[in-house]
């Protein structure tokens, strides 16, 4: 017995040898290819989920670096905001994604899936307050998950073999070539489950997402970085749905963050053409926007998209 | 508890440190210690349906108390019936209720007599075919006194519940396994280090073939009107490959559990695939169940044994009731008929026991002769599967229709998808290392056990790192549904 467990725990050593090896590998990749990737020029970061992944094409709107990835919660945008800070100092101004769906209870940041397929790609980020963070809210997902990173490595050592990037994991501008509004106002007209995109089930606040907004807000004013809260443009059909939450979610805004500046394209008018679903904006549409973002001042964008609270009271 | 989560990751090492370092003072100990662990497996998943194990345990342990004093055959017989309708009650409440009503509904509606009744709203509890099966088999061989029964309750508790085949089998005898829980383990060494190497390739069989086969056939089986004959073909490959790694993996890891614990179950799967008839196909898969319904339906029906007639409705009666256990479905009464089908002309020509060797054996490459006969068996094997896999009978004849067409020699739609072709490599893999092995117990008994110790760790790093790299989305098994 005693000899089988000696195996058994010398052959588990060396699993886990190997294992930290391939996430050491999988770190330095990723370093090695961000310090190629950033851009020395742009100062601004765009965070956030797929609304800001879809919206702003970072080759036409200039001077920014578009790092938002679809379904990413709070959690994830502050672990980017906090290494891209740490290796670049040229950022001064971050755009994040604030629309209903971010504030109101989403599963992305428990979600099993999500935790799946996100924790791979950034557990070298997280310090230790991050990953008991995660750990408390899906320990189940967090400890199956970490089997992946193995995997994870090895694919992106090979991707890196082949010469091709390992960036676009961590997000960045999406192209979105469909245009499915039709369907989705169909889907919406009948109460079915609407595609590329889920509508909150109630309105509770993630308290998980607030607690990560409100580290990127302390972390941006520590930096001295302006951050901007943005609701990307959304169909009408949608922002007027109970469901979606608007109204209680402008109040809460109101009453917790009016001291943030928010920049509120939502209802920005634009064709039928432009929208890839009901808060996607297609190629067009991202074309459009960023072209309106370029030829604005920030000014500007302020005077004319920036809201004002309300006193509810 | 599945046994390809972390939650079973976790309870396997607790439990077996426990059973090793403390409960290994004495026999009691140790089976009393499975008792729990069993029920903390099961309970896992649902805990009410515990009771049905304990009450299935109470009765036939009950019943094999009094037969044991009891010599009047008609008394012996009714604690018998006991039993049978006990367990069978259980099944036909949760399994087979809804199906019987809603085919009597359909029945007295076809005569134009509409009749109003309630089908049950319950789920079906994981393992019930499996565990009524083994504590039936218990209660009928003590009847037929070919065992004696017994008096220890937490033995035959342990027996019932053992959590390593609980849910899925492999189906044992009470012959078999109760005696094992009468003698005090003791740790083997080589037992273990076997065990273990099963668990390995039974993790690589369910997590890779099986999980990566099932994303392609359900999505091929979902939306068959949609995709070529070929791919249809496709389709039915990937579901055969699927309820293979699925069902023997699931027995490798109960069996290469068990060893872990002393014990030894039967084998399950004996390389099916490779079966150069359909007789022998039937002797390699499931032979927990087929050997189960040879002994205690089969035989008792007179066998192969009377006149044609009688070998016909044998033979029928055993397959339908065995596609019949797996669920309630036509679909699988389908499937248990056209095996029965391919079966008999073996059975009437007295062929059926023409391969009871291992095929080629000594040899790598099979004959041109054992070749066509394996490919020619297995594609039997393959059109019965698009029986048991289809939602209905109208879905599969018209997923075996749609196969038949001029699309049957374009090149299958998905085959440039994503993850096909690396999914196509690793059942190859898969095939090459089960030819390789198959004169063992299980397909990698032998692989690599003369090599130098690091040559044969990196073997199993490599098993390790191949199911980390290649697992599929995960799934339940298949057979947790029967």
């Amino acid at each position: 017995m005693r000899n089988f467990l000696k195996k058994i725990i010398l052959f588990n050593s060396l699993l886990a040898f190997s294992f930290c090896l391939l996430a050491f590998i999988n770190y330095a990749l990723y370093n090695s290819e961000k310090v190629s990737e950033i851009q020395k020029t742009s100062n601004i970061l765009l965070l956030g989920d797929s609304t800001m992944e879809c919206a702003i094409n970072d080759t036409i709107f200039e001077h920014s670096f578009n790092k938002a990835h679809s379904s990413d919660s709070y959690f994830y945008s502050y672990l980017k905001l906090k290494d891209f800070i740490k290796s670049d100092q040229n950022i001064d101004t971050v755009f994040i994604s604030f629309s209903p769906h971010n504030v109101f209870d989403n599963g992305w940041l428990k979600g099993e899936k999500n935790i799946y397929s996100r924790f791979r790609q950034y557990y070298f980020l997280m310090d230790w307050e991050d990953f008991s963070f995660l750990f408390s809210k899906n320990s189940a997902a967090v400890i199956s998950s970490i089997p992946s990173i193995a995997r994870e490595s090895i694919k992106n050592t090979g991707k890196r073999l082949r010469g091709q990037s390992i960036s676009s994991i961590y997000g960045g501008f999406n192209k979105l070539d469909r245009n499915i509004l039709e369907e989705v106002k169909l889907k919406l007209k009948n109460g079915e489950k609407l595609p590329f995109f889920d509508i909150p089930t109630n309105f509770s606040i993630s308290e998980n997402e607030i607690a990560y907004l409100n580290k990127i807000i302390k972390l941006t004013k520590k930096n001295g970085i302006q951050l901007y809260l943005v609701n990307l443009p959304k169909r009408s059909e949608l922002l007027e749905y109970p469901k979606y939450g608007t109204e209680d979610f402008y109040q809460f805004y109101d009453l917790n963050y009016s001291n943030i500046d928010f920049l509120d394209f939502s209802r920005l008018e634009m064709l039928d053409d432009y929208y890839g679903d009901f808060v996607h904006l297609n190629s067009k549409g991202s074309t459009y926007f960023s072209t309106m973002l370029q030829n604005s001042s920030i000014t500007t964008l302020e005077n004319k998209f920036k809201r004002k609270a309300i006193n509810h009271k | 508890m599945l046994f390809n989560s972390i939650d079973f990751a976790i309870f396997l090492p607790i439990v077996f440190l426990a059973y090793w370092f403390v409960a290994n003072k004495n026999l009691k100990f140790q089976n009393s210690l499975i008792v729990v662990s069993s029920y903390v497996f099961y309970g896992w998943w649902d805990w009410r349906f515990l009771s049905l194990i304990l009450f299935s345990t109470l009765v036939d342990y009950s019943v094999g108390r009094k037969l044991r004093n009891e010599e009047g055959q008609k008394a012996r017989k009714v604690l018998l019936w006991i039993s049978i309708v006990v367990n069978l009650g259980f099944l036909g409440v949760f399994k087979y209720y809804n199906f019987f009503l809603d085919n009597f509904i359909a029945a007295f509606s076809f005569f134009g007599m509409e009749i109003q009744a309630t089908s049950l709203n319950v789920i079906l509890p994981v393992g019930i075919s499996f565990y009524t099966f083994q504590t039936l088999s218990y209660t009928i061989d003590v009847y037929k006194k070919k065992l004696e029964p017994t008096t220890d309750f937490i033995a035959f508790s342990a027996f019932v519940s053992f959590f390593p085949q609980l849910v899925a089998g492999p189906i044992e005898r009470a012959t078999h396994l109760l005696p094992q829980f009468y003698t005090k383990r003791h740790f083997d060494y080589d037992k273990a280090v076997d065990g273990l190497r099963q668990i390995l390739w039974g993790l690589f069989k369910k997590v890779v073939i099986a999980d990566n086969c099932a994303e392609f056939a359900n999505l091929i089986f979902n939306n068959s009107s949609d995709y070529s004959g070929s791919t249809l073909v496709l389709g039915a490959l990937f579901f055969t490959f699927q309820i293979y790694g699925d069902f023997s993996g699931y027995s490798d890891i109960a069996i290469g559990t068990s060893r872990l614990f002393g014990f030894d179950l039967m084998q399950n799967f004996n390389f099916p695939y490779f079966s150069r008839d359909i007789a022998e196909f039937w002797r390699r898969w499931h032979i927990s169940l087929s050997t189960w319904f040879r002994d205690y339906l089969y035989i008792p029906l007179g066998g192969s044994r009377g006149g044609t007639w009688m070998k016909i409705r044998n033979t029928f009666i055993i397959f339908i009731v065995s596609g019949f256990w797996h669920g309630a479905n036509w679909t699988f009464i389908i499937w248990g008929a056209l095996n029965a089908i391919y079966f008999l002309p073996l059975l009437l020509t007295k062929n059926n026991r023409n391969n009871l060797d291992i095929v080629s054996k000594g040899r790598f490459f099979p004959s041109i002769k054992d070749s066509s006969l394996i490919l020619l068996t297995f594609s039997l094997t393959v059109l019965a599967w698009i029986f048991f896999r289809a939602e209905n009978i109208e879905h599969a004849f018209n997923y075996i229709s749609a196969i038949i067409s001029p699309s049957l020699f374009e090149v299958p739609d998905l085959i440039g998808a994503k993850n096909v072709l690396s999914t196509m490599l690793l059942t190859v893999f898969l095939i090459f290392i089960e030819w390789n092995g198959r004169e063992g117990k299980h397909a990698i008994e032998q692989l690599g056990i003369k090599w130098k110790r690091p040559l044969r760790w990196a073997l199993y790093l490599s098993i390790v790192y191949l199911i980390i790299i290649f697992r599929g989305g995960q799934q339940e098994f298949i057979y947790f549904q029967f």
